[in-house]
């Protein structure tokens, strides 16, 4: 079975390095296999993209392959690709999509930083911030400052007792939360004409189906 | 070695350095030996309140900077033998003359000769703050009823938390008006403690005589009959470690002859 092999792509020329050899073995075919070419084509210059498959090429291993590269100038690497995903994006990836605990005293002037959904369970103080990418669900005390989406998602919402909030804001839009008759399922959220509107909490299947739904599953 | 406790609240006005002195008082008069540390650089007043300010010769500033050694600053109130002593803030000094570092060794230098070493931090959150924090086990957090000052307090014990200390955070109540709090104007006792969410270490109410006596350069605490005297002395006594149930502060009934005769019942 081939360690190396040479696809042709839309995008140009694609060299399969095969995840389960290994690196003497790779860079030894890959050797062959560009010699062969070099006599084949005589002329121009030609760049691969690398595709890996399930594995990672580390710092090293990437080095002795560009190293075969040296010996044939007309031929470079375009791009290196594996089917990995990265331990970091991936984490930000989950956490987007998770729903958070969030207790405690926030203290007047702290900011706590959500990435996904966040339920809230704590007591947020006069003048301290919560903030999340996705939507605040409030079981806790809030006098401070609620933000959903605050990356943009102006999808998100805040649902519960927001009646002593101070202020809360969804994406780019705010209200300052004044003498109010919101129950304990308020629930806020961007309507069409883009402003903040306020509904019942079981309006939340019709007005974001999906939320809903991803509610349901959990 | 001895304790050392920062007194802190954010805003200005809330009575740090008078709860400074009578602490530091009240421990001296337990049999503690006491070092007050001024750090309110520019804006010295512990010296004022015990009536020491014309015995000051070198300041924190100077010790910190070489200038004079420990023990040629520290002022000795002869009031109590050889158990309370004052470093005094400087006056003619920049707000950032002191490093935490330089703070933190000065107290470090005086945990050995003392019980007790008790930072009067400024108002605010900046440098100064800064400085009284760096150095201390654990922090006494001064309020007024008032909710801008609890506000200003929540926002410091939410640092102060931050910073890990030995011993969390304590909070006293200060200028307690019983009439106003018996009808709902101001925050109750158990509001504010419940809202700041950290001990209750005890209660001072408004008394005038607290100002009278500092006026004449003495601590309140000094004298046992004032309410305000007890509740120093309570917080004394509960820093070492003692049980000691919070103040009554319901106002007695003032029976009709007495307001007649300008007396109280």
């Amino acid at each position: 079975m081939e360690a190396v092999t040479l696809k042709g792509r839309k995008a140009g020329f694609e060299l399969q390095l095969a995840d389960w050899a290994g690196i003497s073995e790779l860079t030894a075919q890959l050797q062959t296999l560009l010699a062969r070419l070099a006599t084949d084509t005589p002329e121009g210059n030609v760049d691969f993209m690398i595709e890996t498959g399930d594995r990672v090429l580390g710092a090293d291993q990437l080095a002795e392959v560009t190293r075969v590269f040296d010996d044939f100038p007309r031929f470079s690497i375009k791009s290196v690709h594996a089917e990995v995903d990265h331990v970091v994006p991936l984490r930000q990836r989950f956490l987007a999509q998770s729903i958070h605990l969030v207790g405690g005293i926030v203290r007047s002037g702290q900011v706590v930083d959500c990435t996904g959904d966040v339920l809230f369970v704590g007591t947020l103080h006069q003048s301290a911030t919560l903030r999340a990418t996705r939507s605040i669900f409030v079981l806790g005390e809030v006098a401070g400052l609620l933000i959903a989406g605050y990356t943009g998602d102006q999808d998100a919402v805040i649902a519960g007792d927001i009646s002593k909030a101070g202020q809360i804001r969804i994406a780019d839009t705010v209200e300052v939360v004044e003498a109010n008759d919101y129950g304990p399922q308020t629930l806020c959220y961007i309507n069409d004409l883009h402003i903040l509107d306020h509904g019942a909490l079981s309006d939340l299947g019709k007005l974001r189906p999906k939320l809903f739904r991803k509610l349901e599953d959990l | 070695m001895g304790n050392a406790l920062v007194v802190t609240s954010g805003k200005g006005g809330v009575g740090k350095t008078t709860t400074t002195a009578n602490i530091g008082t009240a421990l001296a008069l337990q049999g503690k030996r006491v070092c007050l540390l001024d750090l309110d650089i520019g804006l010295r007043n512990l010296d004022v309140v015990l009536g020491l300010s014309n015995r000051i010769i070198y300041d924190i500033v100077d010790v910190a900077t070489g200038r004079a050694k420990l023990h040629q600053a520290l002022i000795k109130d002869k009031r109590f033998d050889d158990l309370l002593y004052v470093l005094p803030a400087a006056q003619n000094a920049e707000k950032d003359s002191l490093e935490p570092a330089q703070v933190k060794d000065i107290v470090e230098a005086l945990r050995p000769e003392f019980d007790w070493v008790i930072l009067d931090s400024p108002a605010g959150i900046e440098q100064g703050f800064r400085n009284a924090v760096e150095g201390a086990d654990g922090a006494i957090v001064v309020t007024t009823p008032e909710i801008s000052a609890v506000s200003d307090a929540d926002r410091i014990v939410g640092l102060l938390e931050q910073r890990d200390m030995v011993f969390p955070p304590r909070l006293v109540i200060n200028r307690i008006r019983q009439h106003m709090m018996a009808d709902g104007r101001s925050m109750d006792i158990d509001e504010i403690t419940k809202h700041l969410g950290i001990d209750l270490l005890g209660i001072i109410v408004d008394d005038d005589d607290v100002i009278a006596s500092s006026n004449k350069g003495e601590t309140v605490v000094m004298d046992p009959d004032h309410l305000a005297s007890q509740g120093y002395r309570n917080i004394a006594r509960r820093l070492l470690g003692e049980s000691v149930p919070l103040l009554n502060i319901e106002q007695k009934k003032v029976g009709f002859w007495a307001r007649l005769f300008h007396r109280q019942g």
